[in-house]
């Protein structure tokens, strides 16, 4: 049982909780291409199959423009390998002068209801990734990433 | 086990996360078939629903939101897509997000991607212990914004702090 033992004895035992909270935060920007890169990685340990893995990624980027267009890149979620989340993002600008620098930020959030299969203790591997998709000339990096990893706890039938 | 003794030396902290529940109708690009097309103002489209069960007047619920989302633009412009977050049937968070073209279209239409992220803390859940829905809803400035994933609208409960 838990510390809730006690508060149990009061209220109603509630569930669905966080629990595992892992996080990764390098503070050094990728450069971006057609290959996907690894921006962050963490693995949590996870013991129930009930159990779900709530992720939230943040990636701040920017594209150094030699002209004028469109910049979209891929951001993806993997768990142990396989993509489980995807997300598209822009960058357009509409001035053709050289070097201009233009910044966004890609916000993701993904609830793994499936991280492990089979009963028992398992670390589960999540990797979050960018990929260019499309892009005028320049160089696309980023600027700060970070994935965030909780396990939660199956709620109250 | 560990938190067993963490309750005898320490005090017992509160303001904990519970009652997590998540509707993710698609979680990769371009998996939402159809599309989802943002109707245009007034007329809006839901995107996701999620109820949590609220058991005490003092619960806060944590509500957490992202799309992705696109518009084709056959002529240059910017395109206003807007947000909102609906307990029931009353409005209690609304954020706006655009996308604009780039400067010339030589095969249109040109598409501009974009991911909204929405979060809220609903104070007053609830004034008598209960099933409390929350639905994500869009509507856009002009037609040609679609969504087809990822959508993620997740709730949680938190319970009240220590103090405060």
């Amino acid at each position: 049982m838990s510390a809730q033992v006690h508060t149990s004895q009061f209220i109603p035992i509630e569930k669905g909780r966080l629990s595992e909270f892992r996080f990764n935060e390098p503070t050094t920007g990728f450069v971006l291409s057609a290959s996907p890169v690894v921006l962050a990685a963490t693995v949590v340990l996870v013991d129930d199959v009930s159990d779900r893995v709530w992720l939230n990624g943040t990636v701040n980027w920017q594209i150094s423009l030699a002209g004028a267009g469109t910049a979209s890149v891929l951001f993806e979620i993997l768990r142990n390998g396989t993509v489980i989340y995807s997300a598209v993002q822009s960058i357009s600008s509409f001035f053709p002068v050289s070097p201009f620098i233009v910044f966004n930020q890609a916000q993701l959030q993904h609830v793994d209801t499936t991280p492990i299969t089979t009963p028992g203790l398992a670390p589960v591997l999540y990797q979050l990734r960018a990929t260019v998709l499309a892009a005028p000339p320049g160089t696309i990096s980023t600027l700060f990433q970070v994935l965030s990893a909780a396990e939660v706890e199956a709620n109250l039938p | 086990m560990s938190e067993i003794h963490a309750a005898q030396v320490s005090s017992l902290e509160k303001g904990k996360l519970t009652e997590f529940q998540v509707a993710e109708p698609a979680a990769l690009f371009g998996n939402l078939t159809p599309p989802v097309s943002f109707p245009v103002a007034p007329a809006f489209v839901d995107l996701a629903t999620v109820s949590v069960f609220v058991d005490d007047t003092t619960d806060r619920v944590w509500l957490n939101a992202t799309v992705g989302w696109f518009a084709s633009f056959t002529a240059i412009g910017t395109l206003e897509a807007t947000f909102q977050l609906l307990r029931e049937t009353v409005v209690i968070y609304e954020t706006r997000q655009a996308v604009s073209s780039p400067p010339s279209i030589p095969a249109p239409p040109a598409v501009v991607n974009n991911i909204v992220h929405l979060e809220h803390n609903d104070n007053t859940p609830i004034i008598i212990p209960a099933t409390v829905t929350y639905t994500l809803r869009v509507q856009a400035s002009a037609a040609g914004a679609v969504t087809s994933g990822p959508i993620t609208l997740t709730a949680a409960e938190i319970e009240k702090n220590v103090v405060g």
